[in-house]
């Protein structure tokens, strides 16, 4: 740490890690800064916190990766002590959420204000709107050739989208994206890490159509005294004139 | 036919994709004719459970009826030669619908595999803040909020808003005197008129009072007389001459 140089504004700052602060430290403010959240802590409000304390003149602070390292040291500390949680990172930050081998009991405590499930039909228009964001209910509408009103009303109700704005088309529709609740209630680390959809081409090659099987399957169970699955009679495959 | 349950059906496209994978039709080679006529029996019978729900299906129907009529009809090459197929639109549009079927089913399975996390439950930070009455601090109140945030929080303070009324006083200057001369000159140019001709004229209800005060002031000095129409619902005022008076019965006389 001698330093000789006398252009040097900052002492100490002879290192490119200029300022480490050790593990032990780090380790129970990190933690501390997560239990207490509400909400997921993104990385950069972290390192934001610990600079208000750490970040010295010209200096970087202390690194995003070192926090990174803080929560990996936490979370196998959890494990090493079978601790009941972990930090989990959800929705663009860190949130402490209990370990799944307690999911039964922690079910049986929340049974009551556990939010309902989505419907198939607001599910599907989610599905539109996540992946096609920012879009329209005119744009949606024409995807699903069926009114969009009521799914997107109880969606937006649920927070699980919001709108972002407005299309530039006639009429100026709303335009409406995915929020930070839609990632939590997915457990999506970002909105990147949405499953990719599969390519029609894909589909086109495919010729059972998996989801449309199970679908039989379900009618088939609920419709036992109402066979729904009977093949026609009639095989022609020509049009008739 | 079957019968199927509506339930399983979210949507026109739900239902021509059960058709195509139960009949084992060749997605590019939809057979229209008969699709769309299972279709139209389909459509015949939601009519009667769910209209709304049933004009998203009248509209498919429609719309297969057309291709269904560019069919019969001899295509004519486009302007790159090829003989486009009016089905191609619709296959289109049932794989897209398929691609999105999936997604969701992929979003159910992601809700499940979360499903077994908890996070503590939801502070209620809002209604707590609410419920105190405290201040929350800008930093607080203005972390994620959305433009559609603002726009229900605008609604929300404008319906609360008292409707500030403005009760603006306005100096009429008239006078029961000038209001006999007015009447005066109507009565020159009118033999009678009705009481209810005055709301015509008079837009101010302060001078409509002034002038029934003034009618009433004539009355008294016996200028006018006044009539009774016989429903009670107006009055007329003529003017008194000297020769007339208590000309009939039927004449009600306030001047008395």
């Amino acid at each position: 740490m001698a330093d000789e140089l006398k252009n040097q504004p900052i002492p100490q700052a002879d290192t490119t890690d200029d300022l480490f602060v050790p593990d032990d430290t780090l380790m129970p403010i990190v933690e501390a800064l997560i239990f207490a959240s509400e909400a997921p802590v993104s990385l950069s409000s972290l390192k934001l916190l610990l600079d208000e304390e750490y970040a010295v003149l010209g200096s970087g602070g202390v690194p995003e990766g070192r926090i990174v390292e803080v929560i990996d040291r936490l979370n196998r500390q959890y494990e090493d002590q079978k601790r009941a949680f972990l930090i989990r990172y959800i929705a663009d930050g860190y949130l402490f959420m209990t370990h799944e081998n307690q999911a039964g009991w922690v079910a049986k405590l929340y049974r009551n204000k556990q939010s309902k499930r989505i419907n198939q039909t607001a599910l599907e228009t989610l599905a539109i709107i996540a992946y096609k964001q920012p879009i329209s209910k005119p744009e949606i509408e024409n995807i699903r050739r069926a009114s969009a009103d009521y799914s997107v009303k109880i969606l937006l109700e649920r927070n699980l989208i919001t709108v972002v704005g407005r299309a530039e088309t006639v009429g100026k529709p709303l335009l409406y994206g995915s929020t930070r609740e839609f990632l939590l209630h997915f457990g999506l680390k970002s909105i990147t890490e949405l499953p990719k959809l599969r390519e029609i081409s894909e589909i086109m090659k495919d010729d059972e159509f998996e989801f449309e099987q199970q679908m039989r399957i379900k009618m088939e169970d609920s419709d036992a005294g109402n066979p729904a699955d009977t093949s026609p009679e009639q095989n022609d495959e020509q049009l008739e004139s | 036919m079957y019968k199927v349950s509506l339930d399983h059906f979210e949507g026109p496209l739900d239902l021509l994709l059960f058709f195509i994978r139960r009949d084992e039709v060749n997605i590019y080679d939809i057979p229209i004719a008969r699709i769309t006529n299972e279709f139209l029996e389909y459509v015949h019978y939601i009519r009667q459970l769910d209209l709304e729900v049933a004009s998203d299906f009248i509209y498919m129907a429609t719309y297969l009826l057309s291709i269904k009529a560019r069919m019969l009809l001899p295509a004519e090459p486009g302007e790159d030669g090829e003989i486009e197929d009016p089905r191609t639109e619709l296959m289109t549009m049932l794989l897209e619908h398929s691609q999105f079927k999936e997604a969701a089913a992929d979003l159910l399975k992601l809700e499940n595999e979360r499903s077994v996390f908890f996070q503590r439950l939801q502070f209620d930070a809002e209604k707590k803040m609410a419920e105190s009455n405290t201040d929350p601090g800008l930093d607080i109140l203005l972390e994620n909020v959305t433009l559609f945030d603002l726009m229900l929080v605008y609604r929300k303070v404008i319906q609360n808003t008292p409707k500030v009324t403005y009760h603006e006083v306005k100096k009429i200057s008239v006078t029961i005197e000038d209001q006999i001369k007015v009447v005066g000159e109507w009565l020159d140019r009118k033999e009678r008129f009705a009481f209810s001709e005055l709301f015509k004229e008079i837009q101010e209800k302060i001078v409509l009072i002034i002038t029934f005060l003034a009618i009433l002031e004539m009355t008294k000095l016996q200028k006018i007389t006044l009539f009774i129409s016989e429903n009670l619902t107006d009055f007329y005022v003529v003017r008194r001459t000297e020769t007339d008076e208590d000309v009939n019965g039927e004449l009600s006389n306030y001047g008395g």
